[in-house]
């Protein structure tokens, strides 16, 4: 009996070597908190930067004296204050890792980099070519061209952005934003946001006068409150259709019809010119909205969504979300509201 | 006979592998294909108004938590109503309902059942016919133990911006998992269960599960197939595939967390899985033939594997079976008869098949960050024994009472957070 | 060039490009776990096919060694624990017409009479009777115990009952566990293959691993063989459907499922690279 009392402690403690990560987290645990789940953000676009704005207005001192100067934070970052002389900025080791408080209307140079956030408390212009790792402007801001923010940009007033500037992370304004050509952003947030002029959304979006009733083909079928059509489907131009549409195949909405409910398509959906959808447009492929076109409620892609000229999404009572893989604006493309490009957006 | 129990055994083999199958491509799905979350960055929208239905009975621990949590949500309160739907609670629940409603007004908006079927299923449907507010296009449902964030609701109805949805589903994360051994393994199974099969489900087209909790349905889309039933033991299963046979589809939406108890004791773990085991078996019941006669609308991968999710409870009992074949077999003999052949089967199957779910759990905590309490994956095996033993009772003992009809009753988790304990540090309500 | 310094406007690009996903601290800012994937490279494809098949290879190619340590820990066992069991070899016939040899035992298989069926029912019983005593805590314990005590039940039952005499032998039953355990073993390279090779682990770890567990089993199988062997000889073949069914294959299966869990525990590549703690990524 010993000998096999041996061998069965033995083997027992052989069999037990890999469970001792086992029973040591069971015991002993060293990850049994609950996953953080709370968004603390709620969707906020500018949940970053109004951060940084609250996490500024606990660290910054009261003013050491008028004009500039170097300081630092109360949590001891150093920082430099500019009222008067931009260009000083542009001096070796002046601002690049310093957090940066300007404390005037003022126009920057360009051709400057700050590795830290900039703070801009009265309106500011920054020169080409400037790099910044997040902007806060209490005012008005104005990037000019091949500008790049590579975490967040906020504005309190209008947001100008210049061409060929890149813009990462979010950006958001609490008045409007205005695009030049070739800017590339990813999540942008602001009442009115327009590339080149901002476009109004048709006059009476749910107007039906001279358009004449759609009749939707024999082969749909009513679900619920929306109309389903198996295949593709072409609505001719200038027509109205009361209610959803959800099409299974291909979805194209001839020039000036109106769809007074919301689309979906499984493939892609094509807003002719001047073509109007009071609700929403929901794609699982590409969404094009065609010049002229409105779309009231929010444009969604699971690929790529082209905004034509004049296209208009949303309204300003009717903010609207813009979401695809990549997003793109031809010149007047206006959304009211916010744009996400998963991989990316840009004005052409 | 030896013919007809192999036979038998082949079948369960082959179920078992394309169940096996199934969680292997879910995981590499999860982990490798693309992801869909395509309704996730709705933040700016006309926010349609909104009914949340929180159906109690005897809640009065966690109920008044609950709707601190939605009163300050981020959804605009003039078009956002809460219905907390009390029925016949004898505790102090309708007391605290009563408060928030003198409290809220007009946001608040308890409706009081004082009669008719029992339980979860019945409340909704009342509710959701009569309850002043419920003509709200959009309804959410919360049990009363759940936490919500602040953004959670505007997450949950973005889905429905899009007209094909009829019913939205989140993520429920374990609050109380640091309480025992059970808590923490069903903490791993959730995040299999979530983090990578009803994404996986997402990605791929097919058909994630309302759940009946941290999720809703399209008002149009619950009166078009008949509302709520109360003849259900699972309303949210069987919603989900009325609503799929309707033409409607389900969003799965992973990033719209909200907390939740869990069971803490294993007698409560049981209690909730039999219910579901036998909630589930009647949703097979009733629609397994519909949808294996395919709607137009239903692609054939989408049929396959709502015929899985509907059969995910009645696995167990199979396996059952199919162990009592192979011990039968193991008496006869048959296995040395077969040779090496046979040894490689068992063994491949023993670990290949065993192996998927463990796979499923890894990959999910490894996403979500959980690095340490992947540690404790041997010891799911004895959560799934568990399971196994009391969804094979919960079966057996249903059909053999089918022909009985039980009146409905209320059946729920049993509450065990302490009245101080509402939120947990940096949880919800944190600035 | 060698020996150039870098470009600095070269630097000054990837210091900016860093400042995408780089926190304040340093730290790599990365997705919301419910976005969270794992980029796929061509890197870890071409490991994960190498490492899967490479394993595999090589231990086929050490499968003589194994053959021949477990014919050591089969004589050495059986001298140490004295069993009056003949340690031969076979010939297992492997895939390609190949062979390998394995401990063989030639033993006379003791056949329950009605004493060692009642000791054992009354074991079983009083087994039962345990696993309802046991606080609700222990659930999972009570139903384990349930479940051994209802495989038990069948055995009793047919040794009682069954007109056919039991179809098993010491001989089959080592042979049965010890093929399937070289199967097992086989079975490892592969399924840590798509099931850990794809994570971002660092290529040795996933070699180590592999090791260890294949490592592990070698040593495991016979020795568990060996005490099922030394059970039968002492409590009858009437415990064989339970020693089999239950502390056989899947015992393997669990070693496995332990290494694992472990090896999913371990910090990925990037991890250690950036030295980024786990995060709840909010």
């Amino acid at each position: 009996m010993g000998p096999f009392l041996v061998l069965l402690g033995v083997t027992l403690l052989w069999f037990l070597l890999p469970l001792l990560p086992a029973l040591s987290e069971l015991l002993r645990p060293s990850d049994v908190a609950p996953l953080k789940v709370v968004d603390r953000s709620a969707g906020l676009i500018s949940f970053f930067a109004r951060n940084f704005r609250q996490y500024l207005e606990k660290v910054l001192p009261a003013e050491a004296g008028a004009g500039d100067y170097a300081a630092k934070l109360l949590d001891g970052t150093e920082f430099v204050r500019v009222t008067r002389r931009p260009d000083q900025l542009a001096a070796p080791g002046a601002a690049e890792n310093r957090l940066v408080v300007l404390d005037a209307p003022l126009t920057l140079p360009g051709n400057q980099t700050f590795l830290m956030e900039c703070y801009a408390r009265g309106p500011l212009v920054s020169g080409p070519e400037t790099n910044y790792r997040a902007v806060y402007a209490e005012h008005e801001l104005t990037l000019g061209e091949s500008n790049r923010v590579f975490r967040w940009t906020h504005a309190g007033g209008p947001l100008t952005v210049g061409a060929h500037s890149v813009l990462r992370g979010r950006v958001s304004s609490d008045s409007r934003v205005m695009l030049g050509p070739d800017v590339v952003f990813e999540r942008m947030g602001a009442p009115v946001i327009a590339h080149g002029s901002v476009q109004e959304p048709p006059a009476r979006p749910n107007g039906a006068n001279g358009l004449k009733a759609w009749q939707p083909p024999v082969e749909a079928r009513k679900v619920g409150d929306h109309t389903r059509i198996e295949g593709d489907l072409d609505i001719p131009k200038g027509v109205r259709v009361s209610g959803s549409l959800v099409v299974a195949g291909r979805l194209r909405i001839g020039a000036g019809a109106l769809v007074e409910g919301s689309v979906k398509a499984h493939r892609d959906i094509e807003l002719a010119e001047g073509a109007q959808v009071a609700g929403a447009a929901v794609t699982k492929t590409r969404l094009s909205i065609g010049a002229g076109s409105w779309v009231g409620g929010p444009a969604l892609a699971e690929k790529a969504i082209r905004l034509g000229p004049n296209a208009v999404v949303g309204g300003p009572q009717l903010p609207a979300t813009v979401s695809g893989t990549e997003v793109e604006l031809a010149a007047g493309a206006t959304v009211y509201g916010q744009i996400s490009g998963m991989r990316g957006a840009r004005t052409v | 006979m030896i013919s007809l129990l192999v036979a038998v055994l082949y079948v369960v083999v082959g179920v078992m592998l394309v169940y096996t199958m199934r969680h292997y491509l879910f995981t590499l799905n999860r982990l490798f294909g693309r992801h869909r979350q395509p309704y996730v960055d709705i933040g700016a929208a006309g926010w349609p108004r909104v009914a949340v239905f929180i159906p109690c009975h005897n809640e009065e621990k966690v109920i008044g938590h609950m709707l601190d949590a939605l009163l300050a949500c981020d959804y605009p309160s003039e078009s956002f109503v809460l219905i907390p739907i009390d029925d016949r609670s004898r505790d102090g629940t309708r007391r605290i309902l009563e408060d928030y409603a003198a409290r809220f007004p007009g946001r608040v908006r308890p409706f009081y059942r004082t009669g008719g079927t029992g339980g979860k299923a019945a409340a909704l449907r009342d509710a959701s016919e009569q309850a002043p507010g419920s003509d709200a296009p959009i309804h959410l449902v919360f049990d009363a133990d759940y936490l919500p964030g602040r953004g959670l609701v505007k997450q949950l109805v973005g889905p429905f911006f899009d007209p094909e949805t009829g019913a939205v589903m989140g993520r429920v994360v374990p609050l109380n998992v640091s309480k025992s051994l059970l808590t923490r393994l069903l903490d791993l199974e959730r995040t299999g269960g979530y983090q990578v099969d009803q994404q996986a489900r997402m990605n791929l087209g097919l058909i994630p599960q309302y759940g009946g909790t941290v999720g809703g349905v399209r008002r149009s889309a619950l009166q078009a197939v008949g509302g709520w039933r109360d003849d259900t033991l699972a309303e949210d299963t069987d919603m989900t595939f009325r609503l799929v046979l309707a033409g409607w589809e389900v969003a799965y939406q992973n990033r719209s967390e909200c907390y939740e108890e869990v069971p803490e004791t294993w007698r409560s773990r049981i209690a909730q899985i039999k219910r579901w085991a036998r909630g589930h078996n009647q949703a097979l019941a009733r629609h397994w033939w519909p949808l294996l006669k395919r709607p137009p609308h239903l692609r054939r991968r989408a049929v396959l594997d709502g015929l899985l999710l509907l059969g995910v409870y009645a696995v167990g009992p199979l396996l059952v079976l199919g162990w009592g074949v192979a011990l039968a077999l193991y008496y006869m003999g048959v296995q040395l008869a077969a040779g090496l052949a046979a040894v490689f089967a068992v063994a491949m199957y023993s670990t290949l098949g065993n192996f998927a779910a463990f796979f499923e759990v890894a990959a999910g905590a490894r996403l979500d960050g959980s690095r340490g309490r992947v540690r404790l994956l041997p010891f799911l095996i004895v959560g799934f024994l568990v399971s196994l033993v009391s969804v094979t009772w919960a079966t057996v003992t249903q059909l053999a009472t089918a022909w009985r009809r039980s009146p409905r009753t209320w059946e729920k988790t049993t509450r065990h957070r302490p009245p101080e304990l509402a939120v947990p540090k940096n949880g919800v309500g944190e600035q | 060039m060698p020996g150039k310094a870098a470009d600095p406007a070269l630097q000054q690009a990837n210091r900016l490009e860093a400042l995408r996903i780089r926190g304040h601290r340093g730290g790599i800012i990365r997705p919301h776990r419910s976005m969270a994937g794992i980029p796929w490279t061509a890197w870890r494809f071409l490991t994960t096919v190498v490492l899967g098949l490479g394993g595999l290879a090589g231990y086929v190619a050490l499968l003589p060694w194994i053959s021949r340590l477990w014919q050591l820990i089969f004589e050495r066992g059986q001298a140490y624990l004295a069993l009056p069991i003949q340690v031969s070899q076979q010939q297992l016939a492997l895939p390609a017409g190949w062979q390998l040899t394995i401990p063989a035992v030639t033993a006379v298989t003791p056949i329950p009479d009605n004493r060692v069926l009642m000791i054992a029912g009354m074991a079983s019983l009083g087994v039962l009777l345990l696993s309802f005593l046991l606080p609700q805590r222990l659930t999972p314990l009570r139903y384990f115990l349930r479940l051994m005590v209802l495989i038990q039940a069948t055995a009793l039952l047919y040794f009682w009952g069954s007109p056919e005499p039991f179809p098993y032998r010491i001989a089959d039953h080592v042979y049965i566990l010890l093929t399937a355990g070289l199967v097992v073993m086989a079975l490892v390279p592969l399924l840590l293959g798509f099931t850990l090779h794809v994570f971002d682990l660092a290529l040795w770890r996933k070699v180590v691993l592999t090791v260890l567990i294949l490592g592990h089993l070698v040593v495991f199988v016979p020795l568990n063989v060996l005490i099922h062997v030394w059970l039968l000889m002492h409590a009858t073949a009437v415990v064989m459907p339970v020693l089999f069914l239950v502390f056989g294959l899947l015992l393997n299966v669990f070693i496995f499922v332990a290494f694992y869990g472990w090896a999913l525990s371990w910090r990925s590549d990037l991890e250690r690279r950036e030295a980024v703690p786990p995060v709840h990524a909010t």
